[in-house]
């Protein structure tokens, strides 16, 4: 019966991001970063490991902190950081991301680092300037201290939207190759949560993540 | 970003080709534009001791082509895949090109593959990067040898710097560093058309002598 349950729960969570809304400008500034070091531990999400570790202490950080050279505001801003990074089909991803608060919700926002396989080559090579690095932004919804739904901005939704000019926002789009990119300012993008951060159409069910503290899941279990 | 900055520099080391290109968000080319060479297809041999590497030419699988979207992926038997391989003859990168006429010139127009080891990544992970274009101009000389001529950042950057063009651009954070311009099409062929003769507007140091292989 505890594997039936178990099995519901990981078929329930296991949800495909088809397409996020990116952005080539971050929304978390030095500005307006905040930190909830309840973030940092181990996560279940769909039966992976998601490590979560304050930057300075990850090991991320450990591998280029000798070619790192950091301002004191580098240090500052750094701080208030976090890495995370999982394995998933023999490769291991590296995430980083900040968090930032507008009217009482809290954002999360993510930017790849790395992908790497289990040779610790690069698999990915989006550098090197053939990709532009952009960002991703969700909203965090706690629930407790050891369950967090993670609603990712529904990029489908929203370009369509933006496209139709129902929603305003700076964007460039090309209809030849289908790219798409959110350039507004980091300003823009809080105006944008601001006034539609609680509009239930901006996310969806298919673009949410809940993840479980490990140690909570295992209680669960034995329970 | 700090933390950004310090891991593109260590990816940095991986990347040759195409580094210091002109990077766009929008292509160099409307439909109408585009040629198609079959003298192109095969293999292109380029380069001195120091950068000699193989481009191969063909035209794009239909496997390829499930990767392009939007209006492009009609027009995918116009272009070409070119796979890179570097001097060890290990592929290091693939592209979809193509080829186009802009003005009295013939240009490529660059635009990453995602390479077969790639294939496997998180798709969330790969909507973080939005992918660019990278021209390149070629000058034909005959059908067994051309020169693909970078456009030369610093240049666009002094025109930018003297208020002598007008163009939307995107700094980048170091040290990938320089600009993605984000001009539309229409405004990237006034810069072409305007500035295309002018040698000033090439990079010398990554040009690329290209001559057809014919035994592979």
């Amino acid at each position: 019966m505890k594997s039936i349950v178990h099995f519901i729960f990981f078929f329930i969570i296991l949800v495909q991001l088809n397409s996020c809304l990116t952005t080539m400008q971050p929304l978390v500034t030095d500005e307006n970063i905040i930190t909830d070091d309840r973030v940092t531990g181990t996560w279940i999400d769909s039966g992976r490991e998601i490590t979560v570790q304050k930057f300075f202490n990850s090991k991320f950080y450990q591998s280029v902190k000798s070619d790192m050279r950091l301002s004191v505001a580098d240090s500052l801003f750094l701080m208030k950081y976090y890495i995370a990074n999982y394995t998933q089909s023999d490769l291991e991803y590296w995430w980083a991301f900040g968090l930032m608060r507008i009217n009482k919700q809290v954002y999360l926002n993510l930017f790849a680092l790395k992908c790497t396989d289990n040779e610790n080559n690069e698999v990915y090579f989006p550098y090197g300037g053939r990709a532009l690095e952009t960002y991703s932004i969700a909203k965090l919804e706690w629930k407790g201290n050891d369950l967090i739904s993670v609603h990712f901005l529904n990029g489908d939704w929203i370009k369509k939207m933006i496209l139709a000019g129902n929603i305003r926002i700076k964007y460039e789009y090309d209809p030849l190759f289908g790219s798409f990119a959110i350039t507004a300012s980091s300003e823009e993008l809080e105006q944008f949560l601001q006034k539609y951060g609680n509009d239930k159409r901006i996310y969806s069910d298919e673009y949410t993540r809940t993840i479980t503290r490990k140690d909570k899941l295992y209680v669960t279990k034995n329970n | 970003m700090i933390i950004r900055k310090t891991f593109i520099l260590l990816i940095l080391l991986f990347s040759i080709f195409l580094s210091g290109c002109l990077y766009t968000f929008y292509p160099i080319f409307t439909e109408k534009d585009i040629v198609f060479n079959k003298e192109l297809l095969g293999f292109w041999n380029y380069g001195d001791s120091s950068k000699n590497g193989l481009f191969e030419f063909r035209r794009i699988s239909e496997t390829e082509k499930k990767e392009l979207s939007g209006n492009i992926s009609k027009l995918s038997d116009k272009g070409y895949f070119v796979v890179w391989r570097d001097k060890k003859k290990q592929v290091n990168s693939a592209y979809f090109v193509f080829l186009v006429k802009i003005g009295t010139h013939y240009y490529f127009d660059f635009f990453p593959s995602v390479s077969n080891n790639q294939i496997y990544v998180d798709d969330l992970f790969r909507y973080h990067f939005v992918t660019l274009h990278c021209p390149y101009k070629i000058i034909l000389h005959d059908k067994d040898h051309f020169e693909l001529k970078q456009l030369e950042e610093s240049f666009l950057d002094k025109l930018i710097e003297n208020k002598q063009i007008q163009i939307r651009y995107l700094d980048r954070s170091e040290p990938n560093g320089g600009r993605v311009i984000l001009s539309p099409t229409a405004e990237l062929q006034q810069f072409l058309t305007k500035y295309g003769d002018n040698e000033k507007a090439y990079n010398k140091d990554n040009s690329y002598y290209c001559t057809h292989l014919h035994n592979k």
